[in-house]
């Protein structure tokens, strides 16, 4: 304890000063909480999107096929992220399957194989699977079409 | 460093501040002001300014980022108690006759900033890109174009005869970098003004003694807390229980009829709607001609009693007229 005991004067200025000093961290830790990057926000969908699931659904490596406007797409969990494109094979519109082993696309009807960007690795596909935006938000996950008017 | 703090301190306690409350009313505005500064960087952190994703960016803003919703209700909000408290604090300089010498620069740079805190106003509108701020700022370009010159003006500065993406670059570049600067530096030369000449309270005018002037540190400045924190109660209740909302996205095929403007523009919206074209902008800028000359005519403190009644019935009918014009506005 100090040497002087303490005034009335002393006790409300350190009940003040304590005060400003927890509302200044209050403000400050909001503006923290505001500024911090939250997962990978929605910037990059579009305003239609579907809402494909919980982003701890689909484990590293796997695949979920949903449909979005009636097109049934992949999205594909790989180490670097999500990635979603078109199960439409660009050879005849089968619908092609996910081996998550071998981390292709097959086409069951003509043994065409994509790679885990859609592009065509080997088969009688010419053009890459149609490519799709996938967005987190809050633990979702949303797909929109990413050829569309711009959002 | 204490002993430089201990000296700032009192030299606080020294300097005094001329007593009354309505001497809070300019700090407050000058504190609305840094809050509204505060939020709109932390919301250019999440903004973007084109035709293409300002929308988005702002609904992001609103629904995803964490508090962005309170930053965003706290900036709009903001804004109307900033207008609220710049018209408050202009009438009761009016009504003290506080512009008389020496204050009478003091008083035009209040004029100026109290207009360009409205053109920031109105820039802002346009930015979230949505169907009320789009259409809102089309009527008033349709309004600039009628008063004269006003093709140019629009060449000039608008970036075009219509809203596009330009017109949001140089809204946008308006509202964050142009505006800002005038208003920084003619807020720095009115509180300098302030410090040097000081206030003319009202006790002043009516030939009372005056009133024992209030310590800057800690009499005034603790004072300024209370009210601080009570306007900030009110600014965060209206943030919580009226959040800033979105319309629709901006659709240039879909006009919004009539969209009515904010509380503040209301009396020269109805205005600009009873006097066609040209009579209507040039009666406002007529009146704040003679604004800025009310310290030049009403300059010297004089006892006579004609001229001080007719200063205050003036302003009385002012702002009467201008709030009765606002009701009228709103009722049509």
């Amino acid at each position: 304890m100090g040497d002087e005991p303490t005034t009335r004067r002393s006790f409300l200025s350190t009940l003040l000063v304590g005060t400003l000093l927890a509302g200044g961290a209050a403000i400050f830790g909001s503006i923290a909480a505001y500024l911090f990057p939250r997962e990978e926000v929605s910037a990059a969908l579009g305003p239609r999107r579907t809402k494909v699931g919980q982003v701890d659904e689909i484990l590293v490596g796997e695949g979920k096929l949903t449909l979005v406007d009636e097109e049934p797409v992949w999205i594909i969990r790989l180490s670097r992220g999500f990635v979603a494109m078109s199960a439409w094979c660009t050879h005849k519109g089968c619908i092609v399957k996910w081996d998550e082993r071998e981390r292709l696309f097959r086409c069951p009807c003509h043994e065409g194989l994509f790679d885990e960007r859609g592009n065509v690795v080997s088969g009688l596909p010419l053009r890459s699977l149609t490519r799709f935006r996938v967005g987190l938000v809050r633990g979702d996950l949303y797909i929109s079409r990413a050829d569309k008017r711009e959002g | 460093m204490l002993a430089a703090l201990k000296d700032l301190v009192r030299a606080g306690e020294r300097k005094t501040v001329p007593g009354g409350p309505l001497a809070y009313l300019g700090s407050l505005v000058f504190i609305v002001i840094s809050l509204e500064a505060v939020t709109g960087i932390l919301l250019m952190v999440y903004y973007r300014p084109s035709a293409a994703a300002a929308y988005y960016s702002t609904e992001i803003l609103t629904d995803e980022v964490l508090l962005g919703w309170l930053i965003r209700s706290l900036h709009r909000w903001g804004f109307d108690l900033l207008v609220l408290l710049s018209l408050l604090h202009m009438i009761s300089v009016y009504f003290s006759r506080g512009y008389q010498t020496p204050h009478q620069l003091t008083w035009a740079l209040g004029i100026c900033l109290l207009v360009f805190i409205t053109a920031m106003g109105f820039t802002g509108t346009l930015l979230p890109w949505d169907q009320y701020g789009y259409w809102y700022t089309d009527s008033a370009r349709r309004t600039i174009a009628n008063i004269p010159l006003g093709n140019v003006l629009l060449a000039l500065f608008w970036g075009g005869w219509d809203i596009g993406e330009e017109v949001l670059l140089r809204f946008y570049a308006v509202h964050v970098s142009v505006m800002p600067s005038l208003v920084l530096v003619l807020l720095i030369a009115h509180v300098s003004m302030v410090w040097r000449f000081g206030i003319k309270t009202p006790a002043e005018t009516l030939g009372k003694p005056r009133p024992r002037p209030t310590p800057l540190f800690p009499d005034f400045l603790v004072n300024l807390l209370i009210v601080v924190l009570l306007t900030s109660g009110l600014l965060l209740s209206l943030a919580v229980f009226f959040p800033a909302s979105l319309t629709e996205h901006a659709d240039p095929l879909s006009p919004l009829t009539d969209p009515q403007p904010r509380w503040y523009f209301l009396p020269v919206h109805g205005l600009l709607r009873d006097l066609h074209g040209a009579a209507a902008s040039l009666s406002v800028i007529a009146f704040f001609l003679v604004l800025f000359l009310v310290p030049v005519l009403d300059a010297k403190p004089t006892q006579t009693t004609w001229k001080k009644l007719l200063q205050q019935t003036l302003g009385c009918l002012a702002i009467a007229g201008w709030v009765l014009l606002g009701i009228r506005a709103y009722l049509q």
